[in-house]
Formats: structure tokens, sequence, C-alpha cells
């Protein structure tokens, strides 16, 4: 004689160990796959900042397409030969092979560079009138015998 | 009155088979041998003992009668609160001097199925099992086919469990198995939008790259023609002009000067601008303007300095 008992059986203990396990390996894989793929789903660092860059980049623009275009060098140029024979002091024109690392500028506009030089406070005085009317970068200067020495480099179109 | 056995009955509008069924491990103690008894159901919650049947009379009514299903009569007459309790003895007779019955254990509570010891049978109204026992005081049952209701489960060979347990067990992988694809789908979901938002946001980010390139080619464009601000110097031209009001001779270091660091060079870009004086100055000028900075030289001059973005004492 032999007995044939029947386990008892309710609605999860019926599942194996193995369903348990398949169920949560394949969530425990999805989940890590998701992290996987989603560490390959970087944005750029300049993401977030671009929207700000264009803003300001289009400020830029906008400012400076409102500004009017500068006058040709040739033009300024020729303003500052008369103001040098106005105000009485000598300027030199430098060469392009004297621009290149002296210092003087160096840009997207064309620009002429050369020496100005005269008394001091004569040069002081003309200088800042000069300056008020075209546009003209001053870089290294020397103040000598009461003589004033300037470097300077007219920028225009 | 009484359910015929082991032959098909109406119940509740199913044609069945009552079997013949025991109560209670003890029961099958005194059974004959190459009997094999199968579990038709559980200990109850009342604490009523298992009930199992026979397994060759199982096999025996599957082949009389393929299809039917079989149920045990202690089963049928529990499920249907039948079974009267209160005595030590409970008799349900199957002919004129024979039965079935149930014994409780005189000692326990005779009210709880959990005091039922086994069943048996009678024959000749003798219990065999039982010499001695008188069955006058026996409750005697008397119940008839009409208004009973199926128990939930019928009985089940071991190969019909077996098949049935099976049956589950693949039905259960099947939806195992469903529910991994469906979280695998799910991932794959999330994945596949995650990936197209992605993909928006980088296309959306080129295009912005685009624009931003554009306006810089447009800004580069600009500043070949324009100037955002004109160039002016007229802060340090106005205080040099300052100090040489004040000291005409005033002049540029030279490389060697005291207290002139080496290799300095004037520049209008500088930050730092740096004068000498001329000798024996009456005045330091730092009195006479804030925004310079002087240093006495032992030949009598001063070195004197201000810083071109400094606004202090500007005039």
């Amino acid at each position: 004689m032999s007995i044939y008992k029947r386990g008892k059986t309710s609605a999860f203990s019926g599942y194996s160990k193995f369903m348990l396990m398949a169920v949560a390996i394949t969530i425990a894989a999805s989940i890590k796959v998701t992290f996987m793929l989603d560490g390959g789903r970087k944005l750029p660092p300049e993401y977030e900042s671009i929207d700000q860059e264009i803003k300001q980049a289009g400020l830029d623009v906008a400012e400076l397409s409102a500004l009017p275009e500068l006058p040709t060098v040739v033009t300024s140029w020729g303003k500052l030969e008369n103001s040098s024979k106005t105000y009485g002091f000598q300027i030199r024109p430098y060469g392009q092979t004297d621009v290149a690392d002296s210092g003087l500028y160096a840009g997207p506009l064309k620009s002429w560079s050369g020496i100005a030089f005269g008394p001091t406070a004569l040069m002081l005085a003309a200088t800042k009138e000069i300056q008020k009317q075209i546009p003209v970068f001053l870089y290294e200067y020397r103040i000598e015998g009461e003589q004033l020495f300037i470097n300077f480099s007219i920028v225009g179109t | 009155m009484s359910i015929p056995l082991g032959v098909p009955v109406e119940i509740d509008g199913q044609d069945v088979i009552i079997a013949r069924d025991v109560i209670g491990t003890e029961a099958l103690g005194h059974t004959r041998e190459n009997q094999v008894f199968t579990e038709v159901e559980g200990i109850g919650e009342d604490g009523r003992p298992p009930i199992f049947i026979d397994e060759n009379e199982l096999g025996r009514l599957r082949n009389a009668y393929p299809g039917v299903p079989v149920y045990g009569l202690w089963q049928l007459l529990f499920a249907n609160d039948k079974v009267t309790l209160g005595e030590e003895l409970i008799i349900y007779p199957t002919g004129q001097n024979s039965g079935i019955y149930l014994r409780l254990n005189p000692n326990a509570d005779l009210y709880s199925p959990a005091s039922i010891l086994d069943s048996s049978e009678y024959k000749d109204n003798y219990i065999a099992d039982l010499p001695g026992q008188p069955m006058d005081k026996a409750i005697r049952l008397s119940v008839g086919t009409a208004g009973l209701s199926l128990p939930e489960t019928p009985a089940y060979t071991r190969h019909e469990k077996y098949e049935k347990d099976r049956q589950i067990t693949q039905r259960r992988w099947v939806i195992v198995g469903g529910i991994c694809v469906a979280v695998m789908l799910t991932a794959a979901a999330i994945n596949y939008a995650l990936f197209s938002i992605h993909t928006m946001k980088l296309k959306a980010f080129q295009s912005k790259q685009l624009e931003l390139q554009t306006l810089a080619t447009r800004m580069a464009e600009l500043e070949r023609t324009r100037l955002m601000v004109h160039p002016n110097d007229s802060l340090v031209l106005d205080r040099i002009r300052d100090l040489v009001d004040y000291d005409p001779g005033l002049r540029s270091p030279t490389t060697g000067d005291f207290g002139v660091p080496e290799g300095l060079s004037t520049n209008f870009t500088n930050e730092l601008q740096m004068f000498v004086t001329s000798p024996n100055i009456s005045t330091d000028l730092a009195t006479v303007y804030p925004w310079a900075k002087t240093a006495k030289t032992p030949h009598g001059t001063y070195v004197l300095s201000f810083d071109r973005y400094s606004e202090e004492g500007s005039q």
C-alpha cells in the first residue's frame, strides 16, 4: 500500500524557484541593459549652454551690425597726415614686415601702422583728439628728451 | 434514502459517479494489500482529516465510464454540510444492513470535525473493526441526490494528477515566459523611446550648433568692417599730461634705471604705466595725484607708476 499525497498549492507557491529566478534575471538584465545603453546616450557638455551662447551671439551680431562700417584706412591715414601737419608732429609708416610680431594691431580689420613723435605735451593733446576722430590703436611708447614716440595702428576697411 | 455508489448519478445537473472514500490517515491502516490511496481533499479548514480514494476503484470507474467525473461520498457529504456530528459513531447506510460509518474520538469534542478518527464500512449491522460497539446510539445520515451541489474538484488518479500538474507547470512556464517577454518588450520600448529622445535632442543640438556657427561667421564678417568698441586711451593720455604739467622732464624708464624691473616696456596696452621723474623734483607727485604711486631713488628721482584700469582719483 502506498499513499500519493498531493502537495498544497496556492497562487504563488506553485511557481518554482527557477520560474521566479527567470523573471528576476530578465528584469535585472533589462535594467542593466537599459542603464548600459543609457550610458552611451550622453549629450555634449555644451548642450545646456548652447541656447545662451546663441542668444549672446545674436545680440552681438545685432549690436555690431547696427554700428556703421569703419572708414577706409586710406581715408583715416589721410586725416592723420592732415592732423600731424596741423599739430606739428611727425608720422612714419611701418613696412609690412615691421608689423609682424611687433605687438601692433593683428586682427580681422585692415590696418596701417606707423610711429608718431613730437613734443610730449603737444603729442598728448593731439593723440587724444585724433583718437576721437579716427579708429587708431596705441601701442608701445617712450618719453625721451621731452619728446613722445608712439607706435600706432590705424584700422579700417 | 441513499446515493447510489459506483454508477452515474445526476447531481447539480451533471452526470457524476460517487465512489466510496475514506477519511483520515488511520483509515488507510485497515485497507487491503495492493490498494493505493490518493488524496481527494486535504485537511479541512475546520480540522477535518484528509479524504482519500482507492485508486484501483477510481481506475475501474474510469474504464467503465470514461469522461464521467468521480467524487468521494464523504467528500460530497462534507462539501454539502450533510454530516451531523455529536456522537462517537456517524452512520450512513448504503443498504438494509450495511453502510459506512465515521468514528470520532470519544475523549474529544464530538461536535468538532477535527475529532474524526477514521471511516470504514459495516455489514450485517456489525462493525468488524469495532466489535461490541453499540450502533443504536449512532447518528444516522439520510441524504439523497436532490439539492446537492458538487465539491470543488473531483478525484484524480496519480497519473491524472501528474498530467494535471505537468500541464499546470507548463502553463506556469508559459506565463513566466510571457512575463519575461513582456519585461523585455517593455525594456525595448523604453530604450527605443530614450533613444528617440536622445536622437531628437542631438539633432536639435546639431541644428543649434549650425545656427551658432552661422552667427559666428556673420560675426567674423562684421568684425572685418566694424569695431564694437573704438580705441580710447584718453584716461592714460590725461594722466601722463597731468604728470608732464608738473614735471616737464618726466621720461620713460630705461634698462638699468634704479628701481625699474628689467625688460620693462611702456605700452598703452599695459596695465602698469611707469615713468621716471626729473632728478631733485621738489614735490612727490603721489601727494598731488592720488592714483600715482612713487618710490624715491638715490639719484633724487622718483619711479612713478599708475594702473591704467584704476579709476581711483581720476579726474
